[in-house]
């Protein structure tokens, strides 16, 4: 059975204020939320079972992000050692999201959705890329991170 | 900290209580598309309210005999009505957030339909300014003759036609352009796979 419309938006609530809050500034990232939101209801007919909700979800939420982040014309801002350590206190959450902040919209769509648990096929199919090249990016991505982490942490 | 606990640890992390759904309203991510929709929707009223007007006088002076205006008349009628279909035809390449569409397909179908609208508003002077300043010139001179008055509505004609062309072609067009190329810059990222 298909879930409700209030059954998804609480199930996926946490998860889409992650994902507005990487795609808006302090200010609007509710206005995203709002307007990822509505998408869902919209699409929410056309659901049809086949794909995965999850993944359905990600990618409503993702295109209307990425849509919302052209229109506000979000920078991403470039990572900075202080970032990653004495700034944040070495608080692994918010090194991440400093590292978030740090990547292309794209890169971070990826790393988001790495991070809220969907495998990489699921990522491959969200984007409409193989999963081949989900690995190869995420290898880097995680690289890079662990490389800049590691070094500020010592 | 593994990666895996920075996943739990993501996870886990809060989110307000914030949402609900009275407070679901549109934000500027439409802004665009609703300017775009508003403007169809001017020109189409417009359209509509000029095609018994001119579809009345081409019927008249085809009754009369009056073959010269008849047949302008007639283009401005043609032209009146196919402008609402034109911009409703483009209007609706715009992609809806069809859930069976992955991120570089939806990322393609928009970029197509801003693309679509640069066209459009480049071309204005073809579908939209050309026939009706042809047709409207024609009319008023195949009633008035040609005399010093009709050479004045003219220019008139021809003045506005051009200023018509210039906000479309320099004023819409870049913005569609603007747009477009931010997509292109999102579809490139997703495209490029690292070796």
């Amino acid at each position: 059975m298909k879930p409700s419309f209030e059954q998804i938006l609480e199930s996926n609530r946490a998860r889409l204020v992650r994902v507005a809050r990487q795609y808006a500034g302090p200010n609007d990232w509710q206005d995203l939320l709002q307007d990822m939101t509505l998408k869902i209801w919209q699409g929410l007919d056309s659901f049809d079972g086949r794909a995965d909700l999850g993944t359905w979800i990600f990618r409503v939420a993702l295109n209307t992000a990425l849509a919302f982040a052209r229109k506000r014309k979000i920078q991403t801002t470039p990572v900075t050692d202080s970032d990653l350590g004495s700034k944040h206190g070495g608080d692994p959450l918010h090194v991440l999201e400093a590292f978030l902040q740090s990547l292309d919209p794209m890169n971070r769509a990826m790393l988001l959705m790495e991070l809220e648990g969907l495998s990489r096929e699921e990522i491959a199919d969200v984007l409409g890329v193989s999963s081949g090249a989900i690995n190869v990016r995420m290898t880097r991505l995680k690289a890079r991170f662990t490389e800049q982490f590691v070094e500020t942490a010592q | 900290m593994n990666w895996d606990d920075m996943k739990n640890t993501w996870q886990m992390s809060d989110a307000p209580q914030t949402l609900t759904i009275k407070q679901l309203s549109p934000t500027s991510l439409e802004k665009l598309w609703t300017k775009i929709s508003r403007r169809d929707r001017l020109e189409t009223i417009a359209s509509v309210a000029m095609i018994p007007v001119f579809g009345f006088a081409t019927w008249q002076a085809f009754s009369e005999g009056q073959w010269s205006t008849a047949i302008f008349a007639l283009l401005i009628t043609a032209a009146v009505i196919w402008i609402p279909f034109k911009l409703r035809a483009t209007r609706k390449l715009r992609p809806a957030p069809d859930p069976q569409q992955n991120v570089l397909a939806f990322l393609r179908a928009e970029l197509a339909a801003v693309q679509a609208q640069a066209r459009l508003a480049r071309a204005a002077w073809l579908w939209y300014v050309a026939p009706i300043a042809v047709g409207v010139i024609g009319f008023y001179t195949s009633v008035a003759g040609w005399n010093a008055d009709s050479l004045g509505y003219a220019v008139i004609v021809v003045v506005v036609g051009i200023a018509i062309h210039a906000l479309n072609a320099y004023g819409a067009a870049p913005k569609f352009d603007a747009s477009a190329r931010e997509l292109e810059e999102q579809i490139r990222h997703i495209e490029d796979t690292p070796s």
